[in-house]
Formats: structure tokens, C-alpha cells, sequence
């Protein structure tokens, strides 16, 4: 398989889950594309500069995600995508927004505000589990704790999300 | 609402994705920069390339030892050190871990060396799992040159002393990376003999240090009464005394053959005062121990079988005549 193979594989795999990771944190869909977009930019260039080899696709993408957010967080604003200079594209061809469609259930536009109340880091590991389906092997292999935290996170996590809920 | 209607609220987001349009967009672009991006890396890698290899070609260690030690907490505190020491063999950073290794290797004391080698080979046949084909292969080839190097540095300790303060660790780091190296049989027969070797020369000198004869101690007394003595320099006089204390106490240790280095030594210094370490007869034709250097006189044969042959004299002989074989004209005057 080349490189441009490979690449066509995982981007079709992850894209929307880093996409979904991303938006819940940022809370907007344009900067949640550029980010989006900067993760696989640097996944891509990593792969042509022979880097060392990437054992663990999802963790890589994951924790390229959670960097660009903690620059995005602590600048607040973003480097130009490296390929600015190519056609951008028009909000026509982006289309309408899975997000407006969201918005318009009760239900689920309050889920998504109670997430954004919660710790960052609670939120993340709800999303990551409950919505991108990670086991907890792979939370764990993210954030960088153990298994047996990363349940516990989990659990305090859904009772941060009901206290804000009820 | 329970913790389970939350989390199906939760599961319900999963609905929010980009559009299809911009996802194709986003990848063509990307995909688009790939040429650009490759032309940037592969100018940049002979540059990471040259900028290694200094630190371990034509570097006299020894000289700049300091110099190399503050390199080393230069590399170790910077982000690329540090990540270094997780690369992988071959892989982008795997220079660096290895100029660093080599670095720590010659700043290390004589004989920690061998125990800090054979952890990094240990570390290198754990990788062999993770690789396949010519990275595989060359890895094979540098752990087989480690295992070389390695027993090389063991001859290199000065006091066989320091090389049995060490035999255990010795003993236990190569069982282990024998152990492993069942799974790479491409290794295994190399790692096998190396670790025979090493244990080879483990015991023969503990064969040379236990029971010191009393040959050695007879020596020492006869040295302190040699009337040649007054006739050398206060420097030679200096350094003979000092040797002689060390071989004093490592006669009372005794691990005997420390003394035989240090009486050697008093016999480079002052050739004159004729020791004889060989317990051969002052016209015999065998080549004097102080003609060698400690390294080869651990794996002198000749004088472990005689130091055994006196410890383990027949039980009607008295120590004094085990010691005469020895002993004959060990100090002409």
C-alpha cells in the first residue's frame, strides 16, 4: 500500500470523528474544520517525511487534535491552513450543517450546552467514548492514564453531565 | 433524566459530522500539497544526518570529557533528547539515542560499562520484535558488534577485583538477554558464546583471587627488607611504598590477585629488586608476568593452574613447601 493509499484509508476512517472531537471544543464549525484540517495537513506531511512509524492511528490523530486545541485555547487564534493558497472553499459547497440540524432537537441542543459546561477534560472523554466509540485501552492510551482512571473519569464525567442536566 | 437517557442523548450527537463536499475538498487539497511538502523533508534530512554524526566520528572523549558530559545534559534536557531515548531502532531520532548512548558508554567507569552496554543491548533485542527485513538485519549486526565490544570492555577492567564485584550483574544481564534471544535465532548462537566467554573469564579469576598463597605474602615481607630499596629514588620510593600498602591489604582481603597487579607494578617501577611473580627459577625461560598486561594476565592459564596447584596441596604438605616451589629466588638481591 503507498503512502497516498494509506493516507486515503485513515482520513476516511477518522476524519469525521477528529472533525466531531474537535467541534465539541471549539464550539464553532469553521474553526472546527480548520483544525480538522490542520490535524490531517500534519498526519499527511508526517507521513512523506518518513517519521517515525505511527503504531496507533487514533491515538496519533487524537493527540494531534488535543495539541492544536491547547495552541487554538491559549492564542485563540489560528495559523493559516498550509494550503490557504489553493481555491477556498464557498459556505455553498460546504452545505448545510449536520450542527443546524442538531440545534433544532430540544434534546440534544441541551446535551450539547451541558457539555460545554463540564471540565474540558470530562467532556473530551465523553465524547471520545460515548460518540467516537474509543474503548478504554485507547482512552487510555490518549490521555496518558490508566485504565482503571480513565473508568473512573468516565463515571464522574456522566454525573458532572447530570448535575447540569437536572 | 437517568445516566442511561444520557448517555442515549449523548450517542444522539454522533449525528454532527462535516459535509461530504468539504470533506472531499480538504483531502484533495491536502493531497494536492504532497509534492511541495516532500521536495522541503528530503532537502532537510541530510542536515539532520550530518549534524549526528560529529558527536560519536573522531571525538577524543577522554579530552573533552566535561565537554561531552554538559552535551549530554544539553541533549537530555531538550525536547529532542528526551524523545530520543523512545525512538525506535532506524526510525527518525535513532541517531541521536545512539550518539547519546555512546557518549554515557564513554563517560561511564571502566567497570560499570559492560552492565550499562548490555542494557542497551537488551533494549535492541526487545526492538528486533517491531522490525522486519534490512532494519532487522542491521540491528542483528549491531547487537552482535555490542556483544564484541562488550566482552572487550570486561578485559579492559584493570582489578579483577572490580570484575567480581560485578560477575553477578554480569551473570544475570546475559542469562537474560539469552533468554531472549530464543525468539532470534539469527542472534541466538552469538549471544551464547558471548555469554560463555564472560563467564569463562568470571572464573578464572576467581580462580586466581580466592586463597592467596603464601608465596605472595612472603614476597611482600622479603620486598620490605630488600636493602635495594635505599637505593632508588624518593619518587620510585613513594610509589613502591603505596603499591606496597595495596598489596598489604589486598593480601588481608584476600583477593590475591590485586596484590600480583600491584607487585607487578613495584616490578615495572623497579626492575632491579628481581620479582619473580612467575614462581619459575630466576634462569627459567618463561616470560615474566610484568611483561603483561593485566587484561591477559586474567586469562593466563600457566598462572591459575600454579596458584591452584599451591591452594590445593596435598594435605601432608606443610603451606612452607608448597610455598618453596614458588618462592625460589623470588627476590635476587
Amino acid at each position: 500500500m503507498d503512502l497516498k493509499d494509506q493516507f486515503n484509508q485513515i482520513y476516511d476512517a477518522y476524519l469525521d470523528k477528529i472533525y466531531r472531537f474537535i467541534y465539541f471544543r471549539v464550539s464553532s464549525e469553521e474553526i472546527a474544520r480548520d483544525l480538522t484540517g490542520l490535524v490531517f495537513f500534519n498526519f499527511w506531511k508526517s507521513l512523506n517525511a518518513g517519521r517515525p512509524e505511527i503504531k496507533n492511528y487514533s491515538a496519533y490523530l487524537y493527540r494531534s487534535a488535543r495539541n492544536l486545541l491547547v495552541d487554538y485555547y491559549r492564542r485563540k487564534q489560528l495559523e493559516p491552513l498550509p494550503f490557504s493558497a489553493f481555491k477556498e472553499i464557498t459556505d455553498e459547497e460546504v452545505g448545510s450543517s449536520s450542527v443546524e440540524k442538531m440545534e433544532k432537537s430540544a434534546d440534544l441542543a441541551l446535551i450539547y450546552e451541558s457539555l460545554a459546561k463540564i471540565k474540558k477534560e470530562y467532556a473530551e472523554i465523553l465524547i471520545l467514548y460515548y460518540l467516537n466509540d474509543l474503548s478504554i485501552q485507547e482512552l487510555s492510551q490518549i490521555f496518558h492514564k490508566r485504565e482503571g482512571t480513565i473508568r473512573v473519569m468516565i463515571h464522574r464525567a456522566i454525573k458532572a453531565l447530570k448535575k447540569h442536566l437536572t | 433524566m437517568t445516566e442511561n437517557e444520557i448517555i442515549e442523548k449523548l450517542k444522539g450527537l454522533k449525528a454532527v459530522e462535516p459535509q461530504a463536499q468539504w470533506k472531499n475538498w480538504l483531502k484533495s487539497q491536502i493531497l494536492a500539497s504532497f509534492k511541495a511538502e516532500k521536495a522541503e523533508f528530503q532537502r532537510e534530512k541530510p542536515k539532520a544526518k550530518v549534524a549526528s554524526q560529529p558527536l560519536v566520528l573522531g571525538f577524543s572523549f577522554y579530552r573533552y570529557r566535561w565537554v561531552a558530559a554538559s552535551l549530554i545534559l544539553v541533549l537530555s534536557l531538550t525536547a529532542t533528547g528526551v524523545l530520543a531515548q523512545k525512538a525506535t531502532p532506524y526510525s527518525f531520532l535513532y541517531p541521536v539515542k545512539k550518539a547519546t548512548q555512546a557518549l554515557i558508554l564513554k563517560l561511564t567507569p571502566d567497570e560499570r560499562r559492560p552492565a550499562l552496554q548490555l542494557a542497551f543491548t537488551e533494549d535492541k533485542i526487545n526492538a528486533l520484535n517491531h522490525l522486519s527485513g534490512e532494519a532487522k538485519i542491521k540491528l542483528q549486526a549491531e547487537i552482535k558488534n555490542d556483544l564484541k565490544e562488550t566482552y572487550q570492555q570486561i578485559t579492559k577492567i584493570d582489578k579483577p577485583s572490580r570484575l567480581l564485584a560485578i560477575s553477578q550483574e554480569l551473570d544475570e544481564k546475559t542469562k537474560k538477554i539469552e533468554e531472549k534471544a530464543q525468539n532470534h535465532p539469527e542472534i541466538e548462537s552469538s549471544i551464547s558464546q558471548t555469554r560463555t566467554e564472560i563467564l569463562t573469564l568470571i572464573e578464572n579469576t576467581q580462580k586466581l583471587s580466592t586463597n592467596c598463597p603464601n608465596y605472595l605474602n612472603n614476597i611482600l615481607e622479603q620486598l620490605k627488607n630488600n636493602p635495594l630499596l635505599e637505593k632508588l629514588t624518593p619518587s620510585q620510593i613513594a610509589e613502591i611504598s603505596r603499591l606496597m600498602g595495596d598489596a598489604q591489604t589486598a593480601l588481608m582481603a584476600n583477593v590475591c590477585v590485586d596484590a600480583l597487579y600491584d607487585l607487578e607494578a613495584i616490578n615495572r617501577i623497579a626492575p632491579q629488586l628481581g620479582i619473580n611473580l612467575t614462581g619459575q627459577n630466576s634462569t627459567s625461560s618463561a616470560p615474566a608476568v610484568s611483561s603483561q598486561t593485566p587484561s591477559s594476565s586474567l586469562n593466563n592459564e600457566n598462572l591459575i593452574d600454579k596458584i591452584e596447584s599451591t591452594t590445593t596441596a596435598p594435605s601432608g604438605a606443610t603451606s612452607a613447601e608448597s610455598t618453596d616451589s614458588f618462592s625460589t629466588s623470588t627476590l635476587s638481591q
